[in-house]
């Protein structure tokens, strides 16, 4: 087996780690079995080992830090998710965290996982980052984004619980973004001829889609509409149970407050040593380049965050939505401005 | 009049606003090409549409009148807010140390916990000391006639944690300042074997009138200072420009310029070298590996046939210099070279990069003195011959082009004060986060039948959890140590 094909089976194991975790929590949160919680949290910190190995593995077998491109990258925020979410559950101990949280780490590893071959492959270092900045900066930008996974999570309980995210609202949101999701995975494909692509588009010659990109991105997008449809069917259909054994709105506030002041550092501290090597590499410590204005405005959505509560007592709901916004901006600055906008910060193309 | 206006522009629910605004001004620049990209944009967009952009300075978002007045409205209210509210936060933080013949007052916390005990103040005080002496290193203690009232803090600097921030925002708001005012990036090339002289921009104060067309109006644009284009004194002499390739693969692996640096009247004053991530300091300027590319040749090699001969003759050509191909009466010259060549014509080529992607150079023969023949040859595609006369062929077979390196130059005299702001924000954010302050008071009354009674109050501004739980574990605790005689109400 090449280097390529076992480091990306080993972050598949990941996966199925993360999924085994995930549902064992469901599971014991069902049931109301504390020995299933504790397993599931004991296989959450297996899959936390694992992901080190595989880390660890492809660090050796690239002879480079193993976050210089689109693929290596979601596997340190998978990390990133999984250290935080530990870490903050062994302070405050909040149920139901992880069944939220986990599918962070699991989105990222899938979606990467997604990727034409060319994102994937295990590639030498181009010189602008062969330079140390590139563990610190990346690496903290990366855990960074792990710590707004919570923030994320607690923000969408806090709404849950408080009634302002119903049933309803998973309807439309789910399949939504499940919907762009597939069609950003079209539009990815599509751009980099992937073999998978060309392979789709040979095979429906017989059809009226043959060499019809736009007939195919809907095809995707009604793939992922469907996936959403049936996850927020499933969703709906689990007994008010979960929603009661969530923590009252309190709690769960302040929590999520919590939560932005373990990220909000991260970012800050990263964003910041990221400038000291943009000084070094590109002459200038800030240049208004896509990937360092996102996480600008991330970092101005946070602040804007603790602003409102500290001066105009902003709390509860209205924070909530924030938090959900600075995420969303989070999911931008990684993942669009690397697809969808062009600029320096583009190292994760091929 | 001074002081309302001192009021309005300390009005957090400005920062509010202004935080948004900047977030969503800053996008626009990411979806809207920027600078020397926006030249592009007519191709694709309605030039009209691209027109007004221009005019809007939407293309030069981040330097645009609007960008940087939204900014400076945040320094000025970051600035405002310090003045009004620093002397008020001071004055609390001087609390007075009490008056022996008052009681000291318990203040009104979220948290609290009152209950009695048999012992005396005195033995109770001792205890509660113990108790908290962990925790609390700097208890401080206050009197009063019928009760006494330890005091314990923790992480007190914390608690100017954002104050700290705001100073480091402040100090970046300073070095953007001095950077928009009296930075310059430039770029120089230098060929190998070749010396150039470092480029600069000098800042001249004083009040210029700009006209600018905006809407199909002259505008008059007041200006308080201009730029003149100089040079530092010093030059950059190219030694060699070092390019290496990972095995089997056309990813660059390295670039690097080896460089001399030179005064003015050539005198050498020290050697370096230039790498991507590794820049070269000189005086005041930086000097970056920004790009390379290749202009020019040493010479070439190439095979020629020439009219009604059967063998091919190999020729070491120099550029742009006539030699004779021995034993005929034929001459050649390599007059034109482009290294990276693309067919845009029958016989016509243009160069579209500089680097050495598909090599080509054009020919020229003569015979006895008269010119015959002038045509291009592309290395990658040695079949094709464009040659008019016929018989005569000639296939590339090395060049060695000459190559250039593109320093950047740049001077930024703010960075000294953006590094202190960057590292002051950090300084301000963590510890305001990762150290949370919080405060605890234990006032111990005695009571008439000789029992005492214990009073805890605890605060804590962030990490309310964490705190509860430790306020709960020390009121426990000392409940237990303490005894207790009668049901505290909570
Ligand atoms: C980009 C700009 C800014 C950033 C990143 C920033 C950052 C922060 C942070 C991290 C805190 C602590 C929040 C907390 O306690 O949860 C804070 C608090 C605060 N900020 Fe800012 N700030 C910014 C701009 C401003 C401006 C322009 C003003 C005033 C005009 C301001 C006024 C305040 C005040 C009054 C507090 C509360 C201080 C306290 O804890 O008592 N901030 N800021």
């Amino acid at each position: 087996m090449s280097p390529d094909t076992l480091s990306q089976a080993l972050f598949l194991v990941l996966f199925a780690l993360l999924s085994v975790a995930w549902l064992t929590q469901l599971v014991g949160v069902l049931t109301h079995s504390e020995a299933r919680l504790k397993l599931a949290n004991q296989l959450a910190r297996v899959a936390l080992a694992w992901n080190i190995v595989a880390l660890g593995h492809r660090w050796i077998a690239a002879d480079h830090a193993p976050w210089a491109n689109q693929f290596e990258s979601a596997t340190v925020v998978a990390f990133g998710v999984v250290l935080l979410y530990q870490i903050f559950q062994r302070e405050h101990r909040v149920p139901l965290l992880g069944l939220l949280v986990l599918p962070a780490a699991m989105v990222a590893i899938a979606a990467a996982s997604l990727l034409p071959q060319e994102y994937k492959r295990i590639a030498p270092l181009m010189p602008a980052l062969q330079s140390y900045w590139l563990k610190i900066h990346v690496s903290l930008m990366l855990v960074s984004y792990g710590a707004f996974a919570t923030t994320f999570a607690l923000s969408l309980m806090y709404l849950v619980r408080d009634g302002a995210w119903t049933q309803r609202t998973t309807w439309k949101v789910l399949p939504l973004a499940t919907a762009l999701g597939g069609l950003f995975f079209a539009y990815v494909h599509a751009q980099a001829r992937s073999p998978f692509w060309n392979s789709l588009m040979a095979r429906f010659t017989w059809t009226e889609l043959a060499g019809d990109t736009s007939k195919a991105y809907g095809l995707f997008a009604l793939l992922g509409l469907l996936l959403g449809g049936l996850a927020s069917a499933g969703l709906n259909r689990l007994p008010a149970r979960l929603v009661e054994g969530l923590p009252d709105t309190e709690t769960l506030e302040e929590l999520n407050y919590r939560s932005v002041a373990v990220g909000f550092p991260l970012l800050t501290l990263g964003v910041i040593l990221g400038a000291f090597w943009g000084h070094v590499a590109w002459g200038r410590y800030w240049g208004w380049d896509p990937k360092e204005t996102w996480a600008f405005i991330t970092w101005m959505i946070f602040a804007f965050f603790l602003h409102a509560r500290v001066s105009q007592g902003w709390n509860g709901r209205r924070l909530a939505w924030v938090g959900l916004f600075g995420a969303g901006s989070i999911v931008f600055t990684y993942w669009g401005v690397n697809f969808l906008l062009s600029g320096l910060h583009a190292y994760a193309k091929p | 009049m001074r002081k309302s206006l001192l009021i309005f522009f300390a009005n957090l629910r400005l920062t509010l606003v202004l935080i948004l605004t900047i977030a969503g001004l800053s996008a626009i620049g990411t979806f809207v090409p920027q600078g020397d990209d926006a030249a592009k944009l007519a191709e694709k967009w309605d030039p009209d549409l691209v027109h007004v952009l221009e005019q809007l300075g939407v293309t030069n978002a981040y330097h645009s009148w609007w960008f940087l007045l939204v900014l400076a409205l945040l320094a000025v209210n970051l600035i405002a807010c310090t003045i009004l509210r620093l002397p008020r936060v001071w004055k609390l933080s001087q609390e007075s140390e009490g008056d022996a013949h008052v009681d000291p007052e318990l203040p009104a916390t979220a948290f609290n916990e009152r209950w009695e005990c048999a012992e005396g103040v005195l033995p109770a005080l001792d205890v509660a000391r113990k108790m908290l002496a962990k925790d609390y290193p700097n208890l401080r203690q206050v009197d009063g006639p019928r009760s006494r009232m330890l005091v314990g803090e923790k992480h007190r600097l914390s608690l100017w944690g954002a104050w700290v921030v705001h100073a480091g925002l402040m100090c970046l708001f300073a070095a953007g300042f001095l950077r928009i005012v009296y930075g310059y990036s430039l770029y120089m090339v230098i060929k190998e074997g070749e010396r150039a002289v470092v480029p600069k921009e000098r800042v001249i104060w004083g009040w210029s009138v700009d006209r600018v067309s905006a809407f199909g109006m002259s505008v008059p644009l007041p200006r308080v200072y201009h730029r003149m284009r100089t040079h530092n004194d010093f030059q950059v002499g190219l030694d060699t420009f070092d390019l290496q390739y990972y095995p089997n693969s056309s990813a660059p692996k390295l670039f690097r310029s080896d460089v001399k640096i030179l005064d003015m009247d050539n005198k050498i004053q020290r050697g370096a070298s230039i790498l991507v991530n590794q820049p070269l300091s000189q005086g005041d300027v930086m000097l970056y590996q920004a790009s390379w590319g290749y202009e020019g040749l040493h010479g070439a090699r190439l095979d020629v046939k020439l009219p009604g001969d059967r063998d091919r003759y190999e020729v070491t050509a120099p550029f742009k210099k006539k030699i004779k191909l021995l034993k005929t009466a034929w001459e050649l010259e390599i007059t034109d070279f482009y290294p990276d060549a693309t067919m845009v014509g029958p016989g016509k080529l243009e160069q579209a990069s500089s680097q050495l992607n598909n090599p080509a150079i054009r020919l020229k023969f003569f015979e006895r003195g008269k010119e015959r023949a002038h045509f291009w040859i592309v290395y990658a595609f040695p079949q094709i011959q464009m040659s008019k006369v016929a018989g005569l062929e000639a296939v590339g077979r090395t060049v060695d082009p000459v190559p250039f390196t593109v320093l950047q130059v740049g001077h930024d005299p703010g960075v000294p004060l953006a590094l202190a702001g960057a590292l002051i924000v950090i300084l301000g954010v963590f510890s305001s986060f990762y150290l949370f302050y919080r405060k605890i008071w234990v006032r111990i009354t005695s009571l008439d039948n000789g029992r005492s009674l214990i009073q805890v109050a605890g605060f804590s501004k962030r990490n309310k959890m964490a705190f509860k739980r430790a306020f709960g574990n020390i009121c426990r605790a000392m409940r237990k140590e303490l005894g207790e005689t009668s049901q505290g109400e909570q």
